[in-house]
């Protein structure tokens, strides 16, 4: 019997990394506890998977499939593995067989060919050679990074001399193109290696050979959600002219001009297209490969026919601004209306871009870039400017949170943030690249919005162990993923998550992140009854002020590499394997008895604690450890506790205290468990292993607060026992709050072997002490979450509960 | 005084200095009359009279009171460039007990002067001096600091400024400054003197210079106040055969450039020595170049070239070899401090790599040399996209960028400037720092950090940042070298305009300083020599033909292989090294190749080719393919024990003069002992291997290696010992490795002649 906690499974490699839509591929996986390998899980479910001998399999990709970037996870014993990116592609594949090392080993492949190869050992270098007609245009591009894969790829080309007429290092981030004319008729080969030399099982790629029409990025490079609109496509081997016949305004004849003397190292074909984005601004199901910095672009997946891969065009659900014209000087800026978004292009490197805006007295502003997140090699600034353009009002630099921690960075360069008009007017805003080369750049394309402070969020979970990692759950046991949240524009107060359409069996109780609060601990339960099966887990987010937004999936990338990266999944899978060896429960709202008031509702605030009661259910009758609890997911400013509920005992408790400072509103909370449990191999007790398990959401409401307590700095910290001591404190009031209040000490399950005598005081009185005797046979020590308390009545009733931790020891 | 400037003038023998002189002394003559008398009575002011009396007699140099902590007390500016300083410290600290205006002789200046007081410093002056008296003057008239009106010098003239001189001969020297209120003065007595080669000629406190015995160029640093002047001289190996023009017949069939060599060669009265063999030529090229041994094949293929213009479709041939770019990427690596030491090789060698192979790529399309080192200079953004900008993780402060750029690009060294007027050059403080405040703005950011160098930051401009003058304090506008201020907006990065300024043809430094480090490389010195120490009392050794070199190189845009074949086309690139009996002592001036000794990297290369086995480089993360060579090498963090023995610069300055080629014996004891060539001399697929297992005879054999390792085929001689040797041994491949071995370890294998 699997006891205990789910191993994690993560696919190291696939390969190959792709396929061609309507076809069958042989796909071999490899990584570290894919134990009992039964399939494979694509995030297309109409990839249908065979399993072959032991981590082999068969897939058939319908040719409806659309090209583009999927996830790839490996399904056994432990659940589902972390993603891997698996590729559709258009054009027909080939695999790579070594030996391929020198020139006279280098495989032979036709033009329009997709190599799927892999670099296996350090030092190891790929050859393949292909014919070309003098003047033809061919692309190759390798990918590697985009794969999730561990190349650092370079490839060259030489000639039949074997001199090499080509070399690139980087040009999609670090996957490399490079786009050759052959200067003459004959074969020509290409070489694929690793910067560093580097190669393992994981040094997987794919390598373009390509006469197609390719595209690299768009102008503009974001369109209005569901408004047909006209983009020029830079690429290579486009047809010379429009598709759609457009007509050419001066403006744009002028930048056709400019594009072509600029890019002398790759000369760009470029096309002016229109087309139709979807309404929505975005869908989790498209198959494009976002990075962890790039929760929030929106962009849908736009196919340029003949082209083997989709190309990313951001969706925006206000206007469309292209900034055709000359707007480098803040005499030339160009006049934009709120809200817009505006498509720009920063060709030389110290190219300096002016709007402006008219704004009222106290209008609020927000002005966000995105250069970096689109793809696009810049490092963007804004400034506002008054109109005169001299004197400087305000500089939006790079975005420095780092939510996702190391695993899912999250930070990124494109600047943004929130300007108050300071008068009636009309100001400038700037934007420039602050790392600009000395040669001009096509792609230096960037958008800009300029919006009114219209509050707005995006989600995306990410597992909690810091590993690539997919949500697995046993029968009978919960498991915790955090919800990440990415605030616009002003949003602060609580977000609701909820579970759409769950699978029968499985729970997923709501959570709130609180205000200011960006990561939370989000539950899975599966019940004791549900049968093992992979599902979807579909969540969505609101607030009071915006609608429902879509959670998206995310993964780190490399955990322990040196430069571990995460990315967003296709939609959050979920797998029900195992069974769980206990489980915890929490109730944060446990009722207590109070001398004068009877059965105590709990209701919270600033100052006051949040006890939390914690029910084990240890399901081996053999089981009898002490179970050590702590908090996870506590918002910042609540510092975080630990306890233990002793062996052989089912309930506990952990109180948390909520400071003063505490913004008021709705928080999420879990507890998390650690103890160990007996494993019996082969009949005989074995060693006890560690196992974590979660509590269900703890979810409380933060009240305003009637008063806040404090206890004497100089107060005793210990007691001996049989004497007594007296704790001075004060009760401050606040909100109006004028009634009467009740003290006392008391702790969750009562305290034990010490008493104590509060006072109860009406009207202005704020301060007082309380005496506190230690019997003569009290414990030693401190007591856990022992408190001075005190309700406060409103009209006979006990509505206003404050409290604050007493430091206490007793001695002898 | 005019009289004896006249006096000074006939005691020279040579018609021509006496006719120029002539027409000085009616020249100063003129301005004497009118001026210099009025000027005589004045009293002596601080900045112009007293400081250069203090330099003069060494008080304020760097071993005793301008030393940065002064001495014993008493500290005064360097060379006295700021008098402000000198006065305070002269006359109001330590209470002004220096000065007794009442009675100037009881001064504890004079009579520590003269030694009438203990003094550290000795006796530093005579009581019946003139010097004496001026400073005695100068204070009986109350001491008086420098003034807000008081004229300074604005530049000094040497007299005479050029000479041919003989050996064993004297030479007076005269200098007059110019003064700011239009004054012109003869400052000798004031001026402090300093010869660059005591071996060829001396100078004495009056500016007296005696030459020596040995031919040779010299010059004489004169400095009077912060102004600096230069005497140069040359004195001709062979007075009789020297002469300072080429007919126009001679002229005419000559290149500029050998036409300056060939006059550069009858000035000192050398002759060159006779042109190197085909044999020795293609090896020279191809090592300098390619930075690789020329094949047997090429050999061969070369010698029986009948061709006229051979030399150069060699030259042709050998800058489009991918070897060119990349032994030249080693070579500019090293000036550019792509440096893998010092933290985790695991986490930077993507840096170092992507960088050496951006410099070849630049070097292989040819990219100009103006826009390479401007990509270099204004290098933003993250290594992936923009490689240059690991220059910027390798140089990270301000001293740094300063002194990296003028050294590499401009062959200035500023360093002294830092802390102090430089002493032997016009650079001051001011300079500096206002060089550095063109990099006030350099940002970094992000990286996945190593304690002190981030792998991936970022490069960028900063909207703040400023260089402060250490000294005033004051705020320093970003300005070129000698240049005005840079006109910039905020949003200008002033990096941009010093790639502008530095690389506009006029500029004074640049293109020479390209042409100048290629000429050295090529010809083992630089016509300025150390290559990155332009100044004015460095002089070039043939002015006109560094002129020449740089004017070619603006002149073709950039183009380094242009200047490459103009270079290696010369008619001194093909000389023999063997001296004949004239040009024997020169070391200046390229009238025969001057022999050095292979680079590391390359001798290394060169005994894995030679004996047909590749050197196993160790290194992470990856592995480096069999068949690298060590001019491939991405940076200098591999460990290999032969290229620090042999010399490899750890890159961390940007002067060339950090490789050395100086004999060691532990590059005798690596010969002898070093595994890896043991395991190259042993290898199983290696030359040494098929040797021992060939059929071939030992004569056929013989041929090939000395074709192989000397690039030239034996004389009998060499044939009949070799042979001999190989028949009286019994182990074929034993005897084969002991020959091969000790060709290896011979001189003519080891240098480039």
């Amino acid at each position: 019997m699997a006891m205990g906690q789910l191993p994690n499974p993560v696919l190291k490699t696939v390969f190959p990394a792709g396929g061609q839509a309507g076809s069958t591929v042989e796909v071999a996986v490899s990584g570290s506890r894919l134990d009992g390998l039964t399939s494979l899980v694509f995030s297309h479910p109409e990839i249908v998977v065979k399993a072959l001998e032991k981590s082999r399999f068969e897939i058939t990709i319908p040719a409806e499939v659309p090209t583009g970037h999927y996830d790839v996870r490996a399904l056994g014993r432990n659940g589902l593995s972390s993603p891997r990116t698996f590729v559709v592609g258009a054009g027909k594949e080939f695999i790579e067989a070594e030996p391929n090392n020198t020139a006279s080993d280098a495989q032979a492949v036709p033009l329009n060919v997709t190599i799927n190869g892999r670099i296996d050992k350090g030092g190891d270098e790929d050859r393949y050679r292909f014919s070309a007609k003098k003047g033809q245009r061919v692309v190759i591009e390798c990918a590697s990074e985009r794969l999730d894969a561990r190349l650092r790829a370079v490839i060259e080309v030489h000639d039949a001399d074997g001199k090499r007429v080509a070399v690139n290092r980087g040009f999609f981030g670090i996957d490399p193109l490079i786009v050759f004319d052959a200067p003459a008729d004959g074969s020509y080969v290409v070489r694929v290696f690793d910067l560093v030399f580097s190669g393992s099982a994981d040094h997987v790629y794919r390598l373009e050979i390509d006469t197609g029409p390719r595209v690299a990025f768009a102008v503009p490079p974001v369109v209005q959600a569901g408004r047909t609109s006209r983009v020029t496509l830079y690429g290579w081997n486009l047809p010379r002219r429009d598709l759609a016949a457009v007509g050419s305004g001066e403006e744009t004849s002028l930048r056709e001009k400019r594009v072509v003397e600029s890019s002398t190292r790759s000369a760009y074909d470029h096309i002016e297209v229109e087309i139709t984005p979807p309404k929505e601004l975005r869908s989790a199901q498209t198959p494009l490969r976002l990075r962890s910095s790039q929760v929030a672009v929106n962009a849908f997946a736009y196919r340029f026919p003949g082209s083997s891969a989709p190309l990313a065009i951001g969706v925006t659900d206000v206007p469309v601004v292209a900034a055709l014209s000359a707007n480098h000087s803040s005499s030339t800026a160009r006049e934009v209306s709120v809200p817009c978004e505006i498509s720009g292009q920063l060709i030389a490197g110290d190219e300096l871009d002016y709007y402006t805006v008219n704004a009222k007295r106290g209008e609020v502003l927000w002005i966000e870039a995105l250069g970096e997140r689109i793809g696009s090699p810049v490092d963007l600034d804004l400034s506002i400017l008054d109109a005169t353009g001299k004197r400087e009002l305000a500089r939006f630099s790079d975005e420095k949170r780092n939510i996702g921690g190391k695993p899912f960075p999250t930070r990124h360069l494109d600047p943004s943030g929130r300007w108050v008009a300071p008068a009636d007017g009309r100001y400038l805003i700037l934007i420039r690249n602050l790392i600009g080369s000395l040669d001009d750049d096509p792609r230096r394309v960037y958008r800009l919005s300029v919006r009114r402070e219209v509050p707005d969020f995006d989600l995306a979970i990410l597992s909690r162990n810091n590993a690539p990692a997919s949500l697995n759950v046993s029968r009978g046991g919960r498991t915790v993923v955090d919800v990440l949240a990415f605030r616009r524009r002003g949003l602060t107060g609580s977000i609701r998550v909820t579970a759409k359409n769950l699978p029968a069996g499985i729970e997923c109780p709501d959570v709130w992140l609180g205000p200011g609060v960006n990561r939370v601990p989000f539950t899975v339960t599966a019940s004791d009854r549900v049968k093992p099966f992979v599902g979807m887990l579909q969540l969505v987010g609101e607030t009071e002020s915006t609608g429902l937004r879509e959670v998206y999936g995310g993964t780190a990338i490399g955990a322990g590499a040196p430069l571990a990266t995460g990315r967003l999944t296709m939609g959050i899978p979920i797998a029900v394997v195992g069974e769980a060896p206990l489980s915890i429960a929490a109730d944060g709202h446990e009722t207590r008895k109070h001398d004068l008031y009877g059965e105590l509702k709990v209701r919270h605030s600033p100052g006051s604690i949040l006890d939390v009661a914690v029910h084990v259910d240890r399901k081996d009758p053999g089981h009898n450890a002490d179970v050590e609890i702590t908090g996870i997911g506590l918002p910042s400013a609540i510092r975080n506790q630990t306890a233990t509920i002793p062996a052989g005992k089912k309930k506990g408790y952990i109180s948390f205290y909520l400071p003063p400072t505490l913004p008021t509103g709705t928080y999420t909370i879990a507890i998390q468990a650690t103890t160990t449990v007996p494993v019996s191999t082969g009949g005989k007790p074995g060693k006890p292993k560690t196992v974590t398990v979660f509590s269900d959401p703890v979810t409380f409401e933060v009240h305003p607060a009637a008063f806040t307590l404090e206890i004497d700095r100089n107060a005793p910290k210990t007691i001996r026992r049989g004497e007594y001591l007296q704790v001075k404190f004060t009760g401050r009031r606040v909100n109006g709050f004028i009634n009467k209040m009740h003290t006392e000490m008391t702790a969750p399950g009562g305290v034990i072997g010490l008493r104590a005598r509060g006072t109860s005081f009406v009207g202005q009185t704020d301060s007082g002490s309380l005496q506190i005797i230690a019997n003569e046979n009290a414990p030693l020590g401190k007591q856990p979450f022992v408190r001075f308390y005190a309700v406060g009545v409103v009209e006979d009733q006990p509505v206003f509960h404050g409290s604050v931790f007493l430091d206490l020891e007793i001695v002898e | 005084m005019r009289r004896k400037l006249v006096r000074s003038v006939t005691m020279r023998n040579n018609t021509e200095n006496r006719r120029s002189a002539m027409r000085l002394v009616f020249a100063v003559g003129l301005v004497c009359a009118g001026i210099c008398g009025a000027e005589a009575a004045s009293p002596a002011r601080f900045a112009t009279d007293i400081v250069p009396i203090l330099t003069k007699h060494g008080c304020n140099s760097g071993g005793c009171h301008g030393k940065a902590t002064g001495r014993n007390g008493f500290k005064l500016s360097l060379f006295g460039f700021d008098p402000k300083f000198d006065y305070v410290s002269l006359v109001t600290e330590a209470r002004g007990r220096r000065l007794f205006t009442s009675d100037p002789d009881r001064s504890l200046l004079l009579q520590k002067a003269v030694g009438r007081i203990p003094h550290g410093g000795g006796r530093r002056l005579e009581r019946d001096s003139a010097d004496y008296a001026v400073l005695r003057d100068w204070i009986r008239r109350g001491a008086v600091g420098p003034q807000a009106g008081d004229p300074v010098a604005v530049g000094i003239t040497v007299f005479p400024k050029q000479q041919v001189l003989g050996t064993n001969v004297t030479q007076p020297l005269r200098v007059f400054a110019q003064f700011s209120n239009g004054v012109e003065r003869n400052v000798t007595d004031r001026s402090v003197f300093e010869a660059n080669d005591p071996q060829i000629a001396g100078v004495d406190e009056d500016g007296l210079v005696t030459t020596a015995a040995v031919g040779g160029q010299f010059a004489i640093l004169v400095r009077y106040g912060d102004s600096i002047g230069v005497f140069q001289a040359t004195v001709p190996f062979h007075p009789d055969q020297a002469s300072g023009n080429l007919t126009a017949s001679e002229a005419a069939g000559l290149s500029k450039i050998d036409g300056h060599l060939l006059l550069g060669w009858r000035r000192m009265g050398i002759r060159p020595s006779k042109d190197a063999s085909d044999a020795t030529f293609i090896r020279r090229a191809t090592l300098d170049i390619c930075g690789t041994l020329p094949t047997a094949k090429e050999i061969t293929s070369y010698t029986s070239d009948r061709r006229q213009d051979k030399r150069a479709r060699l030259i042709d041939r050998l800058l489009e070899r991918d070897e060119y770019a990349g032994y030249f990427a080693s070579k500019w690596s090293d000036i550019l401090q792509n440096r893998g030491s010092g933290y985790s090789t695991r986490q930077q060698r993507a840096g170092t790599t992507l960088f050496s192979a951006w410099i070849r790529d630049s070097l292989a399309e040819n990219k100009p040399y103006d826009k390479f080192v401007s990509e270099i200079l204004t290098a933003t953004g993250r290594q992936d996209q923009n490689p240059p900008t690991i220059w910027y993780r390798s140089v990270r402060t301000t001293p740094e960028y300063v002194e990296s750029i003028a050294q590499a690009f401009l062959g200035v060294r500023i360093q002294c400037a830092q802390c102090h007027h430089h002493p032997a050059e016009r650079w001051s403080q001011a300079d500096y720092y206002s060089l550095a405040a063109v990099f006030a703005r350099i940002g970094r950011k992000g990286g996945f950090a190593d304690a002190e160098v981030p792998t991936d930051e970022i490069i960028y401009l900063k909207h703040e940042g400023q260089v402060v003058h250490p000294r005033s304090g004051e705020v320093m506008k970003p300005r070129p070298l000698g240049g005005p201020d840079f006109k910039l907006s905020r949003f200008d990065d002033p990096r941009r305009s010093l790639a502008r300024w530095m690389t506009a043809p006029e500029n004074p430094f640049f293109a020479r300083t390209m042409a100048n480090r290629m000429w050295g490389h090529f010809m083992g010195r630089g016509i300025i020599h150390p290559i990155d120490d332009a100044r004015s009392t460095n002089p070039p050794s043939n002015p006109e033909l560094l002129d020449e070199l740089a004017r070619e190189f603006v002149a073709g845009k950039y183009d380094v292989k242009h200047l490459i074949r103009v270079i290696t086309n010369s008619a001194a690139y093909r000389l023999a090294a063997m001296p004949n009996d004239s040009n024997g002592d020169d070391v200046r001036n390229f009238a025969r190749f001057y022999p050095r000794r292979m680079p590391a990297e390359v001798l290394l290369d060169g005994m894995s080719q030679v004996l047909d086995v590749p050197t196993v480089f160790p290194g992470g993360p990856g592995t480096f393919p069999s068949g690298t060579k060590a001019i491939d090498l991405p940076d200098e963090n591999v460990a290999i024990n032969f290229l620090d023995v042999f010399g490899r610069p750890a890159r961390t300055s940007a002067c060339e003069c950090e490789r050395t080629d100086a004999p060691a014996l532990a590059q005798a004891l690596e010969l002898v002992g070093s595994k890896e060539i043991q395991r190259k001399l042993t290898a199983k697929e290696g030359f040494i291997e098929k040797l021992a297992t060939n059929e071939i005879s030992h004569t056929e054999n013989v041929r090939n290696i000395f074709l192989r390792v000397m690039a030239r085929p034996p004389r009998a001689e060499e044939t009949k010992v070799a042979v001999q040797f190989l028949d009286g041994e019994s182990d074929r491949g034993e005897a084969y490795r002991s020959l091969v071995w000790s060709l290896l370890a011979t001189n003519e294998f080891l240098f480039n002649h």
